[in-house]
C-alpha cells in the first residue's frame, strides 16, 4: 500500500497524452457517483488529452469516451501514471 | 397471451443513438439525442412484426438508474414497475465497457432483454471488433449488431425482441453482481466496472487502427484551442444569424401577400353572408391579421433556425461550447451546461427551459431557468431586427444593411450572454445556494449529421410545434387586440385608455405608453409588438403593415421617437418579462409560483433599470 501511494499522483497532474490508473477518490469529490457512473473507478485506465482554453476543465479518455473534468474534481482523484503513452 | 401486444423499453446510455434506434423501428417522427436530457418526456410508439404490435417507450438516456437526477429516476422507476416483455438496452459499441455497466444495472431490474449494440460501423472504423456470441452467452441475452443510421441489423433486432417477449427464447436471472447489496453505489460500480472490463477482454478485439477516435482529436483541437476556439464559435453563431435574417425575409414577404390576398376573400365572404360589422372585425381585422402576422414574421426565421441548429446539435459541436465555456460558467457558480440551454433559449425560450434538465443540480438548474428569457428567442428577433434596420442602418435591403444588422444581434446577443453571467453569479451567491456545483460532461464523437433527415425531422418536430403552440395563443389575443382598438368607452378607443395610462412609466424609462401596451399585448407572442405599436402610433383599428423600414422609421421619428428611444427598445425588447408559453412551462417544470413570479419579475426589472439609466444618461448629454 505504501509503495503504491508513493506512486500516486492526483490526476490534474497527469501530463497530456499519458495514461493512469485511477488508484481511488475522494469521497467529497463532488458528484462522486456521477463520476463513477461515467467510469471513473478505482482500476480503471483514464488518460489525459486536452484542456480546454483556459485551462480547466480538461478532457480525459476513459472506456473510450471522452470526460470533461474540472480542476477542483481532478485534484481529488488519485492515479498512478502507466509508462507508455498513450498515443504517438 | 392476456394483452394483445406486447410492451418493450428502450433504454442506455446517452450518445449512443437510442433515439435513432427508437426512429428506425417506430417510424416515428423523434429528435435524435446528442447530449443528456433530448428525450425530455417519455416518448411512446409502436411496429407491427409477423403480426404482433410492439408498444415500445423509450426511456430518456442515463448513465446509471440510481436515482440521481430527474431522468434517471424516471429510467429507474419505469424499468422496476414496468413489467416490460422486453427491455431493449442500446449500447455504444465503441464504449462498450461503460455500455456494459449499464446494461448490467439494467438486467438486474429486468433479465428480459436483448443488447442492441449500435454504432458499430464506427467501432469497426475505429478498429473495434466484438464477437457478439460471446458476449451474449456471458450475459445470458441476445445481442444484436446494429448501425441504426444505416438501418443495419434492424430486422435481426426485431426477431430477437419476439423471441424473448413470446418466450421461445428464455432469458437467465443476471446474476454476476447482486445489486442491492452493495454499502455504497460507487461500489457496485466498481464492482460491475471489473465483470464489465472482463466480459470485455473476452469479446472484444482491438487493431491499433482508431480512425474515429483521431479525427475527433483533430477537429477539438481546433474547435477547443485558445486560438481558434472562441472565433470559430462566434463565426457559427454570426452565420447562423446571417442566413437566419437574409434567407427568412423573401419568404415572410411571399406569405404576408399570400395571407393579405386571402384577407381580401374572406372579408367578400363575410359580406355575402352579411355578417354583422363586430363579428367580421374581430374575425378578420382581428384573429386572422395577427394569425396571419404571426405565422408570416415567424414561420421564416424559424423554419431556417430550427434545422440548422438541429445540424450543429447532431454534429457533436455543442458540448464543445460547454466545454470552452465553464470556466467563465464556473466563477458564476453554475456550470457550462447552461450554455447549451441559453443556446436553445435563442430559438425559443419554452424549449431552452425545458431543455435545462441536463442541469444535475438544482440550484443551477433554477438559475438557469430564471435567466433563460434573457436570451432573446426567435420571437423577438424581428423587432430587434426591424428597430435596427429602421435606424441604425440606411433602411434598404443591402448587403452592408444586413452586415450590420447581423453585427448589431451578436452584440446584443454577446451582451445578453454577460447579463445572464452576472445575474447568475447574484442569485448563486445570494438566492440558490447548495454548495459548489460539480461538473463532468461527456463530450461525444463527432458525427456527420444527416442533413436531408434532420432538416425533415426538425421541421415537423420543433418548428411545427413552437408554430402550433403561437398560433394557439395568438389567435385569442387577436380578437382582444381588435376589441381594445374599436371598443370606445367615452369616445376613445380602449387601446387609447390604456396608453395613455401607461404614457408616465413609458416615458420614464426612455419610451412611450405605446411600447408598454404593445409588450403587454405581445405576452401571448411577442411578433405583434411592432404591429401593435404601429396601429397604435396611426390611431388605427386593425394591424397594420408598414411597406418598409423606411416608412416604420418615418412613423417612429414622427411620434418623436431619437436614437436613444431605439436604443430603448432594443433594451426593453430582450429584456421585458418572458412570453406566457415560457411562463407556463416555466411552471410545469418547477412546480413553483415563486420560481415563475421570479423568472417574470427578474428580467422585466432589469430591463426597466437599464432603459431608465440609459434614457437618462442620454438626456444629460442632451439627446
Amino acid at each position: 500500500m505504501g509503495d503504491v501511494m508513493k506512486h500516486t499522483i492526483p490526476l490534474c497532474d497527469l501530463t497530456m497524452g499519458k495514461r493512469a490508473v485511477i488508484a481511488g477518490l475522494d469521497d467529497t469529490v463532488c458528484m462522486s457517483r456521477r463520476l463513477a457512473d461515467m467510469g471513473v473507478v478505482k482500476g480503471n485506465v483514464i488518460s489525459m488529452e486536452y484542456k480546454s482554453m483556459g485551462g480547466d476543465p480538461a478532457a480525459y479518455r476513459i472506456n473510450n469516451t471522452l470526460l470533461a473534468l474540472r480542476l477542483a474534481d481532478c485534484k481529488k482523484i488519485a492515479v498512478i501514471p502507466l509508462t507508455e503513452d498513450c498515443y504517438d | 397471451m392476456t394483452e394483445s401486444y406486447y410492451k418493450i423499453a428502450l433504454a442506455g446510455n446517452p450518445n449512443v443513438g437510442k433515439s435513432t434506434v427508437f426512429n428506425i423501428l417506430t417510424g416515428m417522427n423523434q429528435h435524435t439525442g446528442n447530449w443528456t436530457g433530448k428525450t425530455v418526456s417519455l416518448a411512446g410508439g409502436s411496429y407491427l412484426y409477423q403480426n404482433k404490435t410492439y408498444e415500445i417507450t423509450d426511456l430518456p438516456g442515463t448513465y446509471s438508474i440510481r436515482s440521481y437526477s430527474r431522468e434517471e429516476e424516471v429510467a429507474g422507476d419505469y424499468l422496476r414497475q414496468n413489467h416490460s416483455d422486453c427491455v431493449i438496452i442500446v449500447a455504444n459499441a465503441n464504449a462498450l465497457e461503460r455500455s456494459l455497466v449499464f446494461a448490467m444495472q439494467a438486467l438486474s431490474l429486468n433479465c428480459r432483454a436483448v443488447l442492441c449494440l449500435n454504432l458499430c460501423d464506427e467501432a469497426e472504423r475505429n478498429g473495434v471488433f466484438i464477437d457478439e456470441q460471446k458476449l451474449s452467452r456471458l450475459l445470458g441475452i441476445p445481442v444484436v449488431k446494429c448501425c441504426a443510421i444505416k438501418k443495419q441489423g434492424v430486422d435481426k433486432l426485431k426477431r430477437a425482441v419476439a423471441d424473448v417477449c413470446s418466450g421461445k427464447l428464455i432469458c437467465p436471472e443476471f446474476s454476476a453482481v447482486v445489486p442491492e447489496s452493495k454499502p455504497s453505489h460507487t461500489e457496485y460500480i466498481r464492482e460491475l466496472s471489473a465483470v464489465s472490463a472482463a466480459f470485455c477482454r473476452a469479446c472484444v478485439t482491438k487493431s491499433g487502427n482508431d480512425r474515429v477516435t483521431r479525427r475527433t482529436r483533430k477537429l477539438d483541437k481546433l474547435l477547443t484551442s485558445k486560438l481558434t476556439g472562441i472565433p470559430i464559435m462566434l463565426l457559427v453563431f454570426a452565420l447562423l444569424f446571417w442566413i437566419t435574417v437574409v434567407g427568412a425575409n423573401y419568404p415572410s414577404q411571399w406569405l404576408s401577400m399570400l395571407f393579405s390576398q386571402f384577407k381580401g376573400v374572406l372579408s367578400g365572404f363575410f359580406d355575402v353572408l352579411n355578417a354583422p360589422v363586430w363579428l367580421k372585425g374581430i374575425l378578420t381585422d382581428g384573429v386572422y391579421t395577427t394569425l396571419s402576422w404571426v405565422v408570416s414574421v415567424m414561420l421564416p426565421p424559424m423554419a431556417i433556425f430550427f434545422p440548422l441548429f438541429s445540424l450543429i446539435e447532431d454534429s457533436g459541436y455543442l458540448p464543445r461550447i460547454a466545454f470552452n465555456l465553464d470556466r467563465s460558467f464556473a466563477k458564476c457558480g453554475t456550470s457550462g451546461k447552461q450554455s447549451l440551454t441559453m443556446a436553445m433559449g435563442i430559438g425559443c425560450n419554452a424549449c431552452g427551459v425545458t431543455g435545462c434538465r441536463i442541469l444535475e443540480r438544482k440550484s443551477e438548474r433554477q438559475t438557469a431557468i430564471v435567466t433563460n428569457s434573457f436570451m432573446p428567442c426567435n420571437g423577438r428577433f424581428p423587432i430587434l431586427i426591424a428597430i435596427t434596420m429602421a435606424f441604425f442602418t440606411a433602411q434598404t435591403d443591402s448587403l452592408p444593411a444586413y452586415f450590420k444588422v447581423t453585427a448589431v444581434l451578436l452584440i446584443i446577443i454577446s451582451a445578453a450572454v454577460l447579463l445572464t453571467l452576472a445575474v447568475s453569479k447574484l442569485l448563486t451567491s445570494f438566492v440558490y445556494k447548495d454548495g459548489e456545483p460539480g461538473f463532468a460532461l461527456e463530450l461525444p464523437p463527432y458525427r456527420k449529421p444527416q442533413v436531408i433527415k434532420t432538416i425533415a425531422r426538425s421541421l415537423t418536430d420543433r418548428t411545427l410545434k413552437v408554430l402550433g403552440r403561437a398560433a394557439i395563443v395568438a389567435a385569442p389575443a387577436g380578437a382582444v387586440i381588435w376589441l381594445t382598438a374599436n371598443l370606445h368607452p367615452g369616445g376613445v378607443s380602449l387601446l387609447d385608455h390604456i396608453t395613455e395610462l401607461l404614457e408616465p412609466f413609458g416615458a420614464f424609462i426612455g419610451l412611450d405608453g405605446v411600447v408598454i401596451a404593445a409588450l403587454l399585448l405581445g405576452f401571448p407572442a411577442n411578433e405583434i409588438v411592432i404591429p401593435v405599436m404601429v396601429m397604435a402610433y396611426m390611431s388605427g383599428t386593425t394591424l397594420q403593415e408598414v411597406a418598409g423600414y423606411g416608412q416604420l422609421h418615418q412613423i417612429l421619428v414622427s411620434q418623436g421617437w431619437t436614437a436613444a428611444t431605439a436604443v430603448c427598445m432594443l433594451v426593453i425588447t430582450v429584456l421585458h418579462f418572458p412570453c406566457s408559453t415560457t411562463c407556463l412551462t416555466i411552471y410545469k417544470e418547477t412546480g413553483s409560483i415563486k420560481t415563475t413570479a421570479a423568472a417574470f419579475l427578474l428580467p422585466a426589472s432589469t430591463g426597466v433599470l437599464l432603459c431608465a439609466l440609459i434614457s437618462h444618461i442620454a438626456c444629460w448629454f442632451g439627446f
